[in-house]
């Protein structure tokens, strides 16, 4: 029987790459979406076809502990467990501090930190009861130490991230390892829009001199979430190209 | 992961951590040099388990406190494969004492196997790793270099400048090509660590872990392997513990 994996926010970006890993690796994926349903069943379509591989996806809002809830019961009685889970959605806008609204500060903890706490909380009750699961979140460099004023509340979320992935590793041991990935710059649609001297800049500052392909995420997240690293627990796994300030 | 016909120098690799890394690198068809620092018997011993392997196998006694030894090491490997893969710096080694007791020679010896040695080989091993096309260096810390402990102050001191020493290492090898990572292992089973360890020691330390159980040489292995791989291939001057979580 297939290991069920179920990663918030896979529609595209670093989340639907890491749906694929999973997929290519013989896990039935839930992939959670919240608008985007068009690239969520282009994902859908992708994995079934070119890994066979057994694909739900579900519309969710992750701030939202209904639709939570309602979640989880829905992959319960389709696939009868969850194995892995990757808090992968979240948001980020950027704004100048002076423009920064609480309203944005709401937001964006409702999605990455409500929304990480909340989905962890339901999946935890299934993985506990199953004495076996592992939880990846996704944090990122923004959490820890490249900081950008003009994403304040957006690097404060991550940080926060941190703060759960240490405390649950803590809450669900010793059943359920809970470790974070911390992104540097990747290469997403969203960070190709940004002016191109911008970027020329933020690529002096990695040893590596370019961002991360989305595979090289996956690829770490997928490390978290299998069997070798049975004894990794309450870990940040920092994957940037080597941003060492 | 793609280990197939790399050649892997693990110093210290005739037991605990440092045996496992080989094996798990010859099981995956590297080609590993395999030094270790004075137990003939044991090299001896490891090389017969590894028998299965022998053709990839070549065994290195050198003390990594000494330059001239490390040298010969480096051009041992130097002519017989002409260039490195991959760098596993595991060797170390432990002496309890308290600061107000400890021996000057103690010290230094702690200091000198377990960092001093890592820089040397490091140092001995850049001209060849640069002849790869996917060099990497691991860096086998500990937890204890991120937290202080009574009775292991040189021991501290040495893997909290390993892990300085991994960082260092990044940003002047990058342009080579060459990514260094450091993985820490907490408290795990190997003969070193648990030296001197009552069972009930170890019984009380297993159930005091949020995961109620000790690290095994595998769990290490396995994250040493990660780091080497082209898995990691965007990860570089980085720490990971293997530590089970915990405040702790």
């Amino acid at each position: 029987m297939n290991k069920v994996v179920l990663i918030t926010g896979a529609s595209r970006g670093i989340g639907a790459r890491i749906a694929e890993i999973f997929a290519k690796n013989e896990f039935s994926v839930v992939i959670n979406y919240n608008s985007s349903q068009k690239e969520a069943k282009n994902i859908e379509k992708k994995l079934k076809e070119k890994y066979n591989a057994n694909i739900l996806i579900i519309k969710a809002d992750i701030s939202k502990e209904i639709e939570v809830k309602n979640m989880i019961d829905q992959t319960i009685r389709r696939f009868g467990r969850i194995d892995v889970l990757v808090n992968n959605a979240g948001v980020a806008i950027d704004k100048d501090f002076q423009d920064r609204t609480i309203t944005d500060f709401q937001n964006t903890f409702e999605v990455n930190v409500y929304g990480t706490f909340l989905v962890s909380k339901y999946v935890s009750t299934h993985m506990l009861k199953q004495k076996k699961g592992k939880i990846i979140n996704i944090s990122s460099t923004n959490g820890i130490d490249t900081l950008y004023p003009t994403s304040i509340d957006y690097d404060a979320s991550k940080s926060a991230v941190i703060s759960l992935t240490k405390n649950m590793a803590l809450e669900f041991a010793p059943y359920i390892n809970v470790n974070a990935v911390a992104p540097g710059w990747v290469n997403t649609d969203m960070n190709k829009k940004l002016p191109k001297d911008f970027l020329d800049l933020e690529k002096e500052n990695i040893l590596l001199k370019r961002f991360a392909k989305l595979e090289e995420i996956a690829k770490a997240v997928f490390f978290l979430a299998n069997e070798k690293s049975g004894y990794i627990n309450g870990e940040i796994v920092r994957v940037d190209g080597g941003m060492l300030l | 992961m793609d280990f197939k016909d790399k050649i892997a120098l693990v110093t210290g690799g005739t037991s605990g951590i440092g045996k496992k890394i080989a094996e798990e690198l010859l099981k995956q068809g590297s080609k590993v040099i395999i030094n270790y620092g004075h137990d003939d018997i044991q090299a001896q011993k490891t090389k017969q388990e590894l028998d299965n392997y022998k053709n990839n196998i070549v065994l290195i006694k050198a003390d990594l406190s000494n330059l001239e030894e490390v040298k010969l090491m480096f051009e041992e490997v130097k002519n017989k494969y002409g260039k490195l893969d991959y760098l596993v710096n595991n060797a170390g080694t432990n002496v309890d004492s308290y600061i107000e007791n400890f021996n000057i020679e103690d010290w230094n010896k702690v200091l000198n196997v377990n960092l001093t040695g890592k820089f040397l080989c490091t140092k001995y091993a850049i001209p060849l790793l640069k002849k790869s096309k996917s060099a990497a260096i691991v860096n086998i810390a500990s937890r204890l270099g991120t937290r202080p402990c009574k009775e292991a102050s040189a021991y501290c001191v040495a893997e909290s400048g390993i892990i300085n020493f991994t960082k260092c290492s990044a940003l002047e090898l990058s342009e080579q090509g060459i990514r260094v990572n450091t993985v820490s292992p907490g408290l795990t089973i190997t003969p070193l660590s648990l030296n001197g360890w009552t069972e009930k020691e170890i019984e009380e330390t297993k159930n005091s872990n949020p995961l109620k159980r000790l690290g095994e040489t595998i769990d290490i292995a396995n994250a040493v392997l990660f780091l080497l791989s082209d898995d990691a291939s965007y990860i570089t001057g980085q720490n990971i513990n293997v530590n089970r979580g915990g405040l702790l």
